[in-house]
């Protein structure tokens, strides 16, 4: 595949390692993928599903941002419609914001980063042959699958019985139409698929907790020789992050999750005010999970743009220690700062005023990392290749969601933008403009090493483009309508809102047609790219020291771990078109 | 070559990678202090999530106590101080010889060994026998986990849900007045501590009937006199509980004079001053309830089956570990140089032990 001399490649005897033996063929068949234990290939697994989730949640949110795009929606309009016809059309407008929202922070977002990449890369950048526990890494990605087809479960009851109402005595009512926090009193008497809904999260909420178990085990355990913590690359740092997250917020999901199923099954009366409970408690158990939730989503997306831009800027990452202590930071901050998703509720002044001020001291850590990664640009010898692209975009679009964050931290306005649309533009620049954006960033950049082939720069720039082009337009504007008075979750709305929707919903679109785009570009590199290089970006973390892709036992001998940003050790090579070890 | 893993019983793995591996080192491993304190590692951390997750509840529980306390001091009698006790000291014992399982597995003493996880699994079997008595007895009493639950006010839940026709929650235990639960467990073991009715909890608001000509307690006419004062606190130890068909109208010879050791000061103190028994204690009954409390109680049975139910299947599991390391003991499979398993499931069942050493105070022993 590659003459580029690495260092094990030498060593490695001829039987069990020629140059065509990697984990992608070294076995075959169905059983060689779904019992294995080679953190690479669940790594691509989870790749495969949480796309196809992206897909599936895409969907959601292009069905609902037409629907609100359709003259039906404007309350004008609403004369003209039967109500029993109008009252179907707002169902199942609820069941679809629902449905995507669900499906792309449960089975997108969370797992996203830390599943899909993490489980590829952190093995490979700790120089080990797996995870620290490769059993536990598999039990994990089944867990995830069960998880993922009981809320499949969920989506096609909902199917069936809109289809055939007369199901309905029988398996009762699915879909989903609480919002993707199942907030009490509502999630009570919705007539959907709530306690299956809540199962299919709890039983996710354990995929996750063994990945963070394995991935804390992994960094203390196998670093190998020469790698200190403050030597381990800036991603593992961000997983560390987001493993003790997963760790110690998953679990309170988990109990409150099983309350909500216990209250709905048998009315115990928790948190149903109806039956003396309290709704406002599910609300404090939520968020103490769903808002350090929010940095498991983001830590990570932190880590990739960490090891990206010093990659492409050919530089080495100013400001090491303070990254890297700024995710552990923002890791522990995010557990105090629950409370400001419920300013409007009823908290005490007094909460409310700690709470806010906790939120702005998460902003401290988050700036730091910014300021670092521009700082790692400056004067570097920057690249600009299409995760370069996304590197870039993501600085942008995270400052943007991020200082927003601070108008809807902030008590006074708070109070004016609460539950409107300009929350909605808030979360979406930071869980799709940052997330999304370093998730696809940082499958570009692993790309090479994943598949062994190259992929297409040309299209991979334009589809970046467009991603950033129609997600601004589809979310931008958001804030402006918020501004204005939209209020989120509403299936319609007065004419003045109108303009801002259409321009929402045609952003949507441009934003969908870039992402089946650089779906394109992968499979078209799949088919047809060009055999990868070992370290086709000169980067110097240990997994671009194997070839592309790994061999199925990554390193025959543990390599020696230097400073993982010394870009210099490495040289272009026109004739392979990559790095090649400097002093070789 | 096949996927080698973690699990140091499959030895399936060539050393296809130059040097020699212990056959219970994984391949990803450099040495056998590293996979043990990786493993070890791992199971905190997995512990670390068990205590947020019960955190939640211990947080919720928190929360209904403070905000209704008089519930919990008036409900939490109903539990069987008695039989918490006993699995107290069982969950305790099988503690202490999981811990000894771990050393006996350290120092490679197979009998041993096995002796102590099968009592270790015995102590467990043991706890669930005794939940499954007070379980049981519960249900016997109308005290069901959820709607079911004798103090869960069908009507008035219809009624705020809005829920009528086969939507409706249906009772099934409805017979059971609450009286007779108050009366069941109340007169039970003769530990009948709610005598002096004439007490009041100002703060609440609450001003009892001075005439309780319409209680029905267990109790001697002798008590209705403000003036006896040494009959308005009992310690009957001595009385024998009612009989199923006497609940109703059973009167409990009370001995006029208190326990022998109790403080004849406490005895004498006026009533109205001492909303508390002997022992310090808030007495309750549910007429004393302020009125918006009587349609909560049932929140404490809620919190207490939710919380020692997951309890149990903390249990159980930590019992099926149990079984899986007794059954590769017998096996064999355990020796001085490879022991970690029982070390691993034995952190899991001191965590079930710590668990319960919380639950049995809060719930039982509320003062």
């Amino acid at each position: 595949m590659t003459s580029i001399p690495t260092p094990h490649a030498n060593k490695l005897p001829e039987s069990q390692h020629n140059s065509s033996d990697n984990y992608l063929n070294h076995s075959k068949g169905f059983m060689s993928w779904a019992f294995t234990v080679d953190h690479k290939r669940i790594g691509i697994m989870y790749g495969i599903s949480i796309c196809a989730f992206l897909l599936l949640g895409g969907i959601f949110a292009l069905i609902l941002r037409t629907m609100l795009a359709l003259p039906i929606a404007n309350i004008d309009n609403h004369a003209n419609y039967d109500p029993a016809y109008l009252k179907h059309w707002m169902d199942i407008y609820n069941h679809m914001f629902t449905l995507h929202g669900a499906v792309m922070v449960f089975l997108f977002i969370i797992p996203g980063i830390p599943a899909v990449l993490g489980n590829f890369v952190l093995p490979l950048m700790l120089g080990a042959k797996d995870v620290a526990f490769p059993k536990l890494n598999l039990a994990s990605f089944h867990i995830f699958v069960i998880g993922s087809l009981i809320l499949a479960w969920v989506l096609l009851k909902g199917v069936l019985v809109a289809m055939f109402p007369g199901l309905s005595p029988y398996i009762g009512y699915g879909g989903l139409e609480t919002g993707w926090t199942f907030y009490t009193p509502y999630s009570m008497d919705s007539n959907s698929a709530v306690v299956e809904a809540t199962f299919g999260a709890f039983v996710l909420g354990f995929s996750s907790i063994l990945t963070g178990v394995n991935f804390i085990a992994s960094m203390h355990m196998l670093r190998p020789k020469g790698m200190n913590w403050f030597r381990m690359p800036l991603f593992l740092w961000a997983l560390y992050g987001t493993a003790i997250i997963q760790l110690l917020a998953t679990p309170v999901l988990a109990i409150t999750l099983l309350l909500l199923i216990a209250e709905r099954a048998f009315r115990v009366g928790i948190f149903d005010p109806n039956l003396d409970g309290d709704p406002i408690l599910y609300q404090h158990f939520f968020w103490f999970y769903s808002h350090p939730a929010v940095y498991i989503m983001v830590l990570p997306a932190m880590g990739v743009i960490s090891e990206l831009v010093t990659a492409h800027s050919r530089k080495h990452i100013f400001g090491y220690s303070f990254i890297a202590y700024s995710s552990i930071a923002i890791a522990l901050l995010g557990f105090f700062v629950w409370g400001h998703h419920m300013f409007t509720s009823g908290q005490s002044a007094m909460a409310n005023a700690v709470f806010s001020l906790l939120t702005f001291s998460v902003s401290i850590p988050s700036a730091i990392k910014v300021f670092n990664w521009l700082s790692t640009m400056y004067r570097g010898e920057i690249h600009l290749r299409t995760p370069m692209l996304y590197v870039l975009s993501f600085i942008l679009l995270f400052a943007i969601g991020g200082l927003t964050g601070l108008f809807l931290g902030a008590l006074a306005t708070d109070i004016h933008l609460h539950d409107t649309y300009f929350i909605v533009a808030h979360f979406h620049y930071v869980m799709m403009g940052s997330v999304l954006i370093a998730f696809l960033g940082g499958m570009y950049h692993w790309w090479p090493k994943m598949t062994g082939k190259m992929y297409s720069e040309k299209v991979g720039k334009i589809a970046c483009a467009m991603v950033f082009v129609g997600f601004n337009l589809t979310f931008f504007i958001q804030f402006i309508a918020g501004s204005q008075g939209m209020p989120r979750r509403y299936a319609s709305y007065v004419d003045d809102y109108m303009i801002y929707h259409h321009i929402s919903t045609g952003g949507a679109f441009v934003l969908g047609t870039g992402l089946f785009l650089v779906l394109f570009n992968w499979i078209h590199s799949l088919l047809k790219g060009a055999p990868a290089p070992a370290n086709p970006w000169g980067a110097n973390t240990l997994e671009w020291q194997c070839s592309s892709p790994p061999p199925h036992d990554n390193f025959a001998d543990t390599p020696v771990a230097g400073d993982p940003y010394d870009m210099t050790e490495w040289q272009y090579d026109e004739s392979i078109k990559g790095y090649v070890k400097a002093n070789d | 070559m096949t996927d080698t893993t973690a699990n140091p019983n499959d030895t399936a793995h060539n050393s296809d990678h130059g040097h020699a591996h212990d056959p219970h080192v994984a391949h990803h491993f450099e040495t056998k202090h590293q996979q043990n304190t990786s493993a070890k590692l791992g199971m905190w951390a997995f512990l670390s999530t068990e205590i947020l997750m019960f955190g939640g509840l211990f947080c919720g529980y928190a929360i209904y106590r403070a905000n209704h306390t008089d519930i919990f001091m008036y409900a939490h009698k109903m539990l069987d101080m008695k039989l918490g006790a006993i699995n107290t000291v069982i969950l305790l014992t099988s503690s202490m010889t999981m811990a000894w399982a771990v050393r006996a597995a350290q120092l490679g003493q197979q009998q041993l060994l096995k002796l102590l996880l099968a009592i270790t699994l015995l102590g467990g079997f043991g706890f669930l026998g005794v939940k499954y008595v007070e379980y049981t007895s519960k249900f016997h009493s109308g005290l069901y986990p959820g709607a079911r639950n004798a103090y869960f006010d069908v009507e008035q839940a219809n009624k705020s849900l809005g829920l009528s026709g086969e939507y409706a929650i249906t009772p099934t235990m409805k017979h059971w007045h609450i009286k007779n639960i108050e009366n069941h467990y109340f007169g039970k073991y003769g530990v009948h501590w709610q005598v002096p009715r004439q007490y009041q909890i100002p703060e609440l608001g609450y001003h009892p009937p001075h005439h309780a000509e319409h209680d029905t307690h267990a109790v001697t006419p002798a008590e209705h006199h403000a003036d006896d004062q040494a009959g308005e606190v009992r310690e009957s130890l001595t009385v024998e509980a009612p009989k199923p068909g006497e609940l109703e109208h059973s009167t409990i010879a009370v001995p006029d004079n208190g326990p022998a050791g109790v403080n004849p000061q406490i005895l004498k103190a006026p009533a109205s001053d001492k909303p508390e028994d002997h022992a310090g204690h808030h007495i309750l009954t549910y007429d004393q309830l302020p009125e918006l409390e009587k349609p909560r109680v049932h929140h404490f049975f809620q919190i207490y089956y939710l919380m020692t139910g997951l309890h149990v299947l903390h249990v159980l599991i930590g019992m099926s570990l149990i079984a899986w390391i007794f059954v590769r003991a017998c096996k064999g499979h355990f020796s001085k140089a490879y022991n970690v398993p029982v070390d691993i499931v034995g952190l899991y069942w001191h965590l079930v032990d710590l668990i319960w050493i919380f639950l049995f105070p809060l719930l039982y022993l509320i003062h």
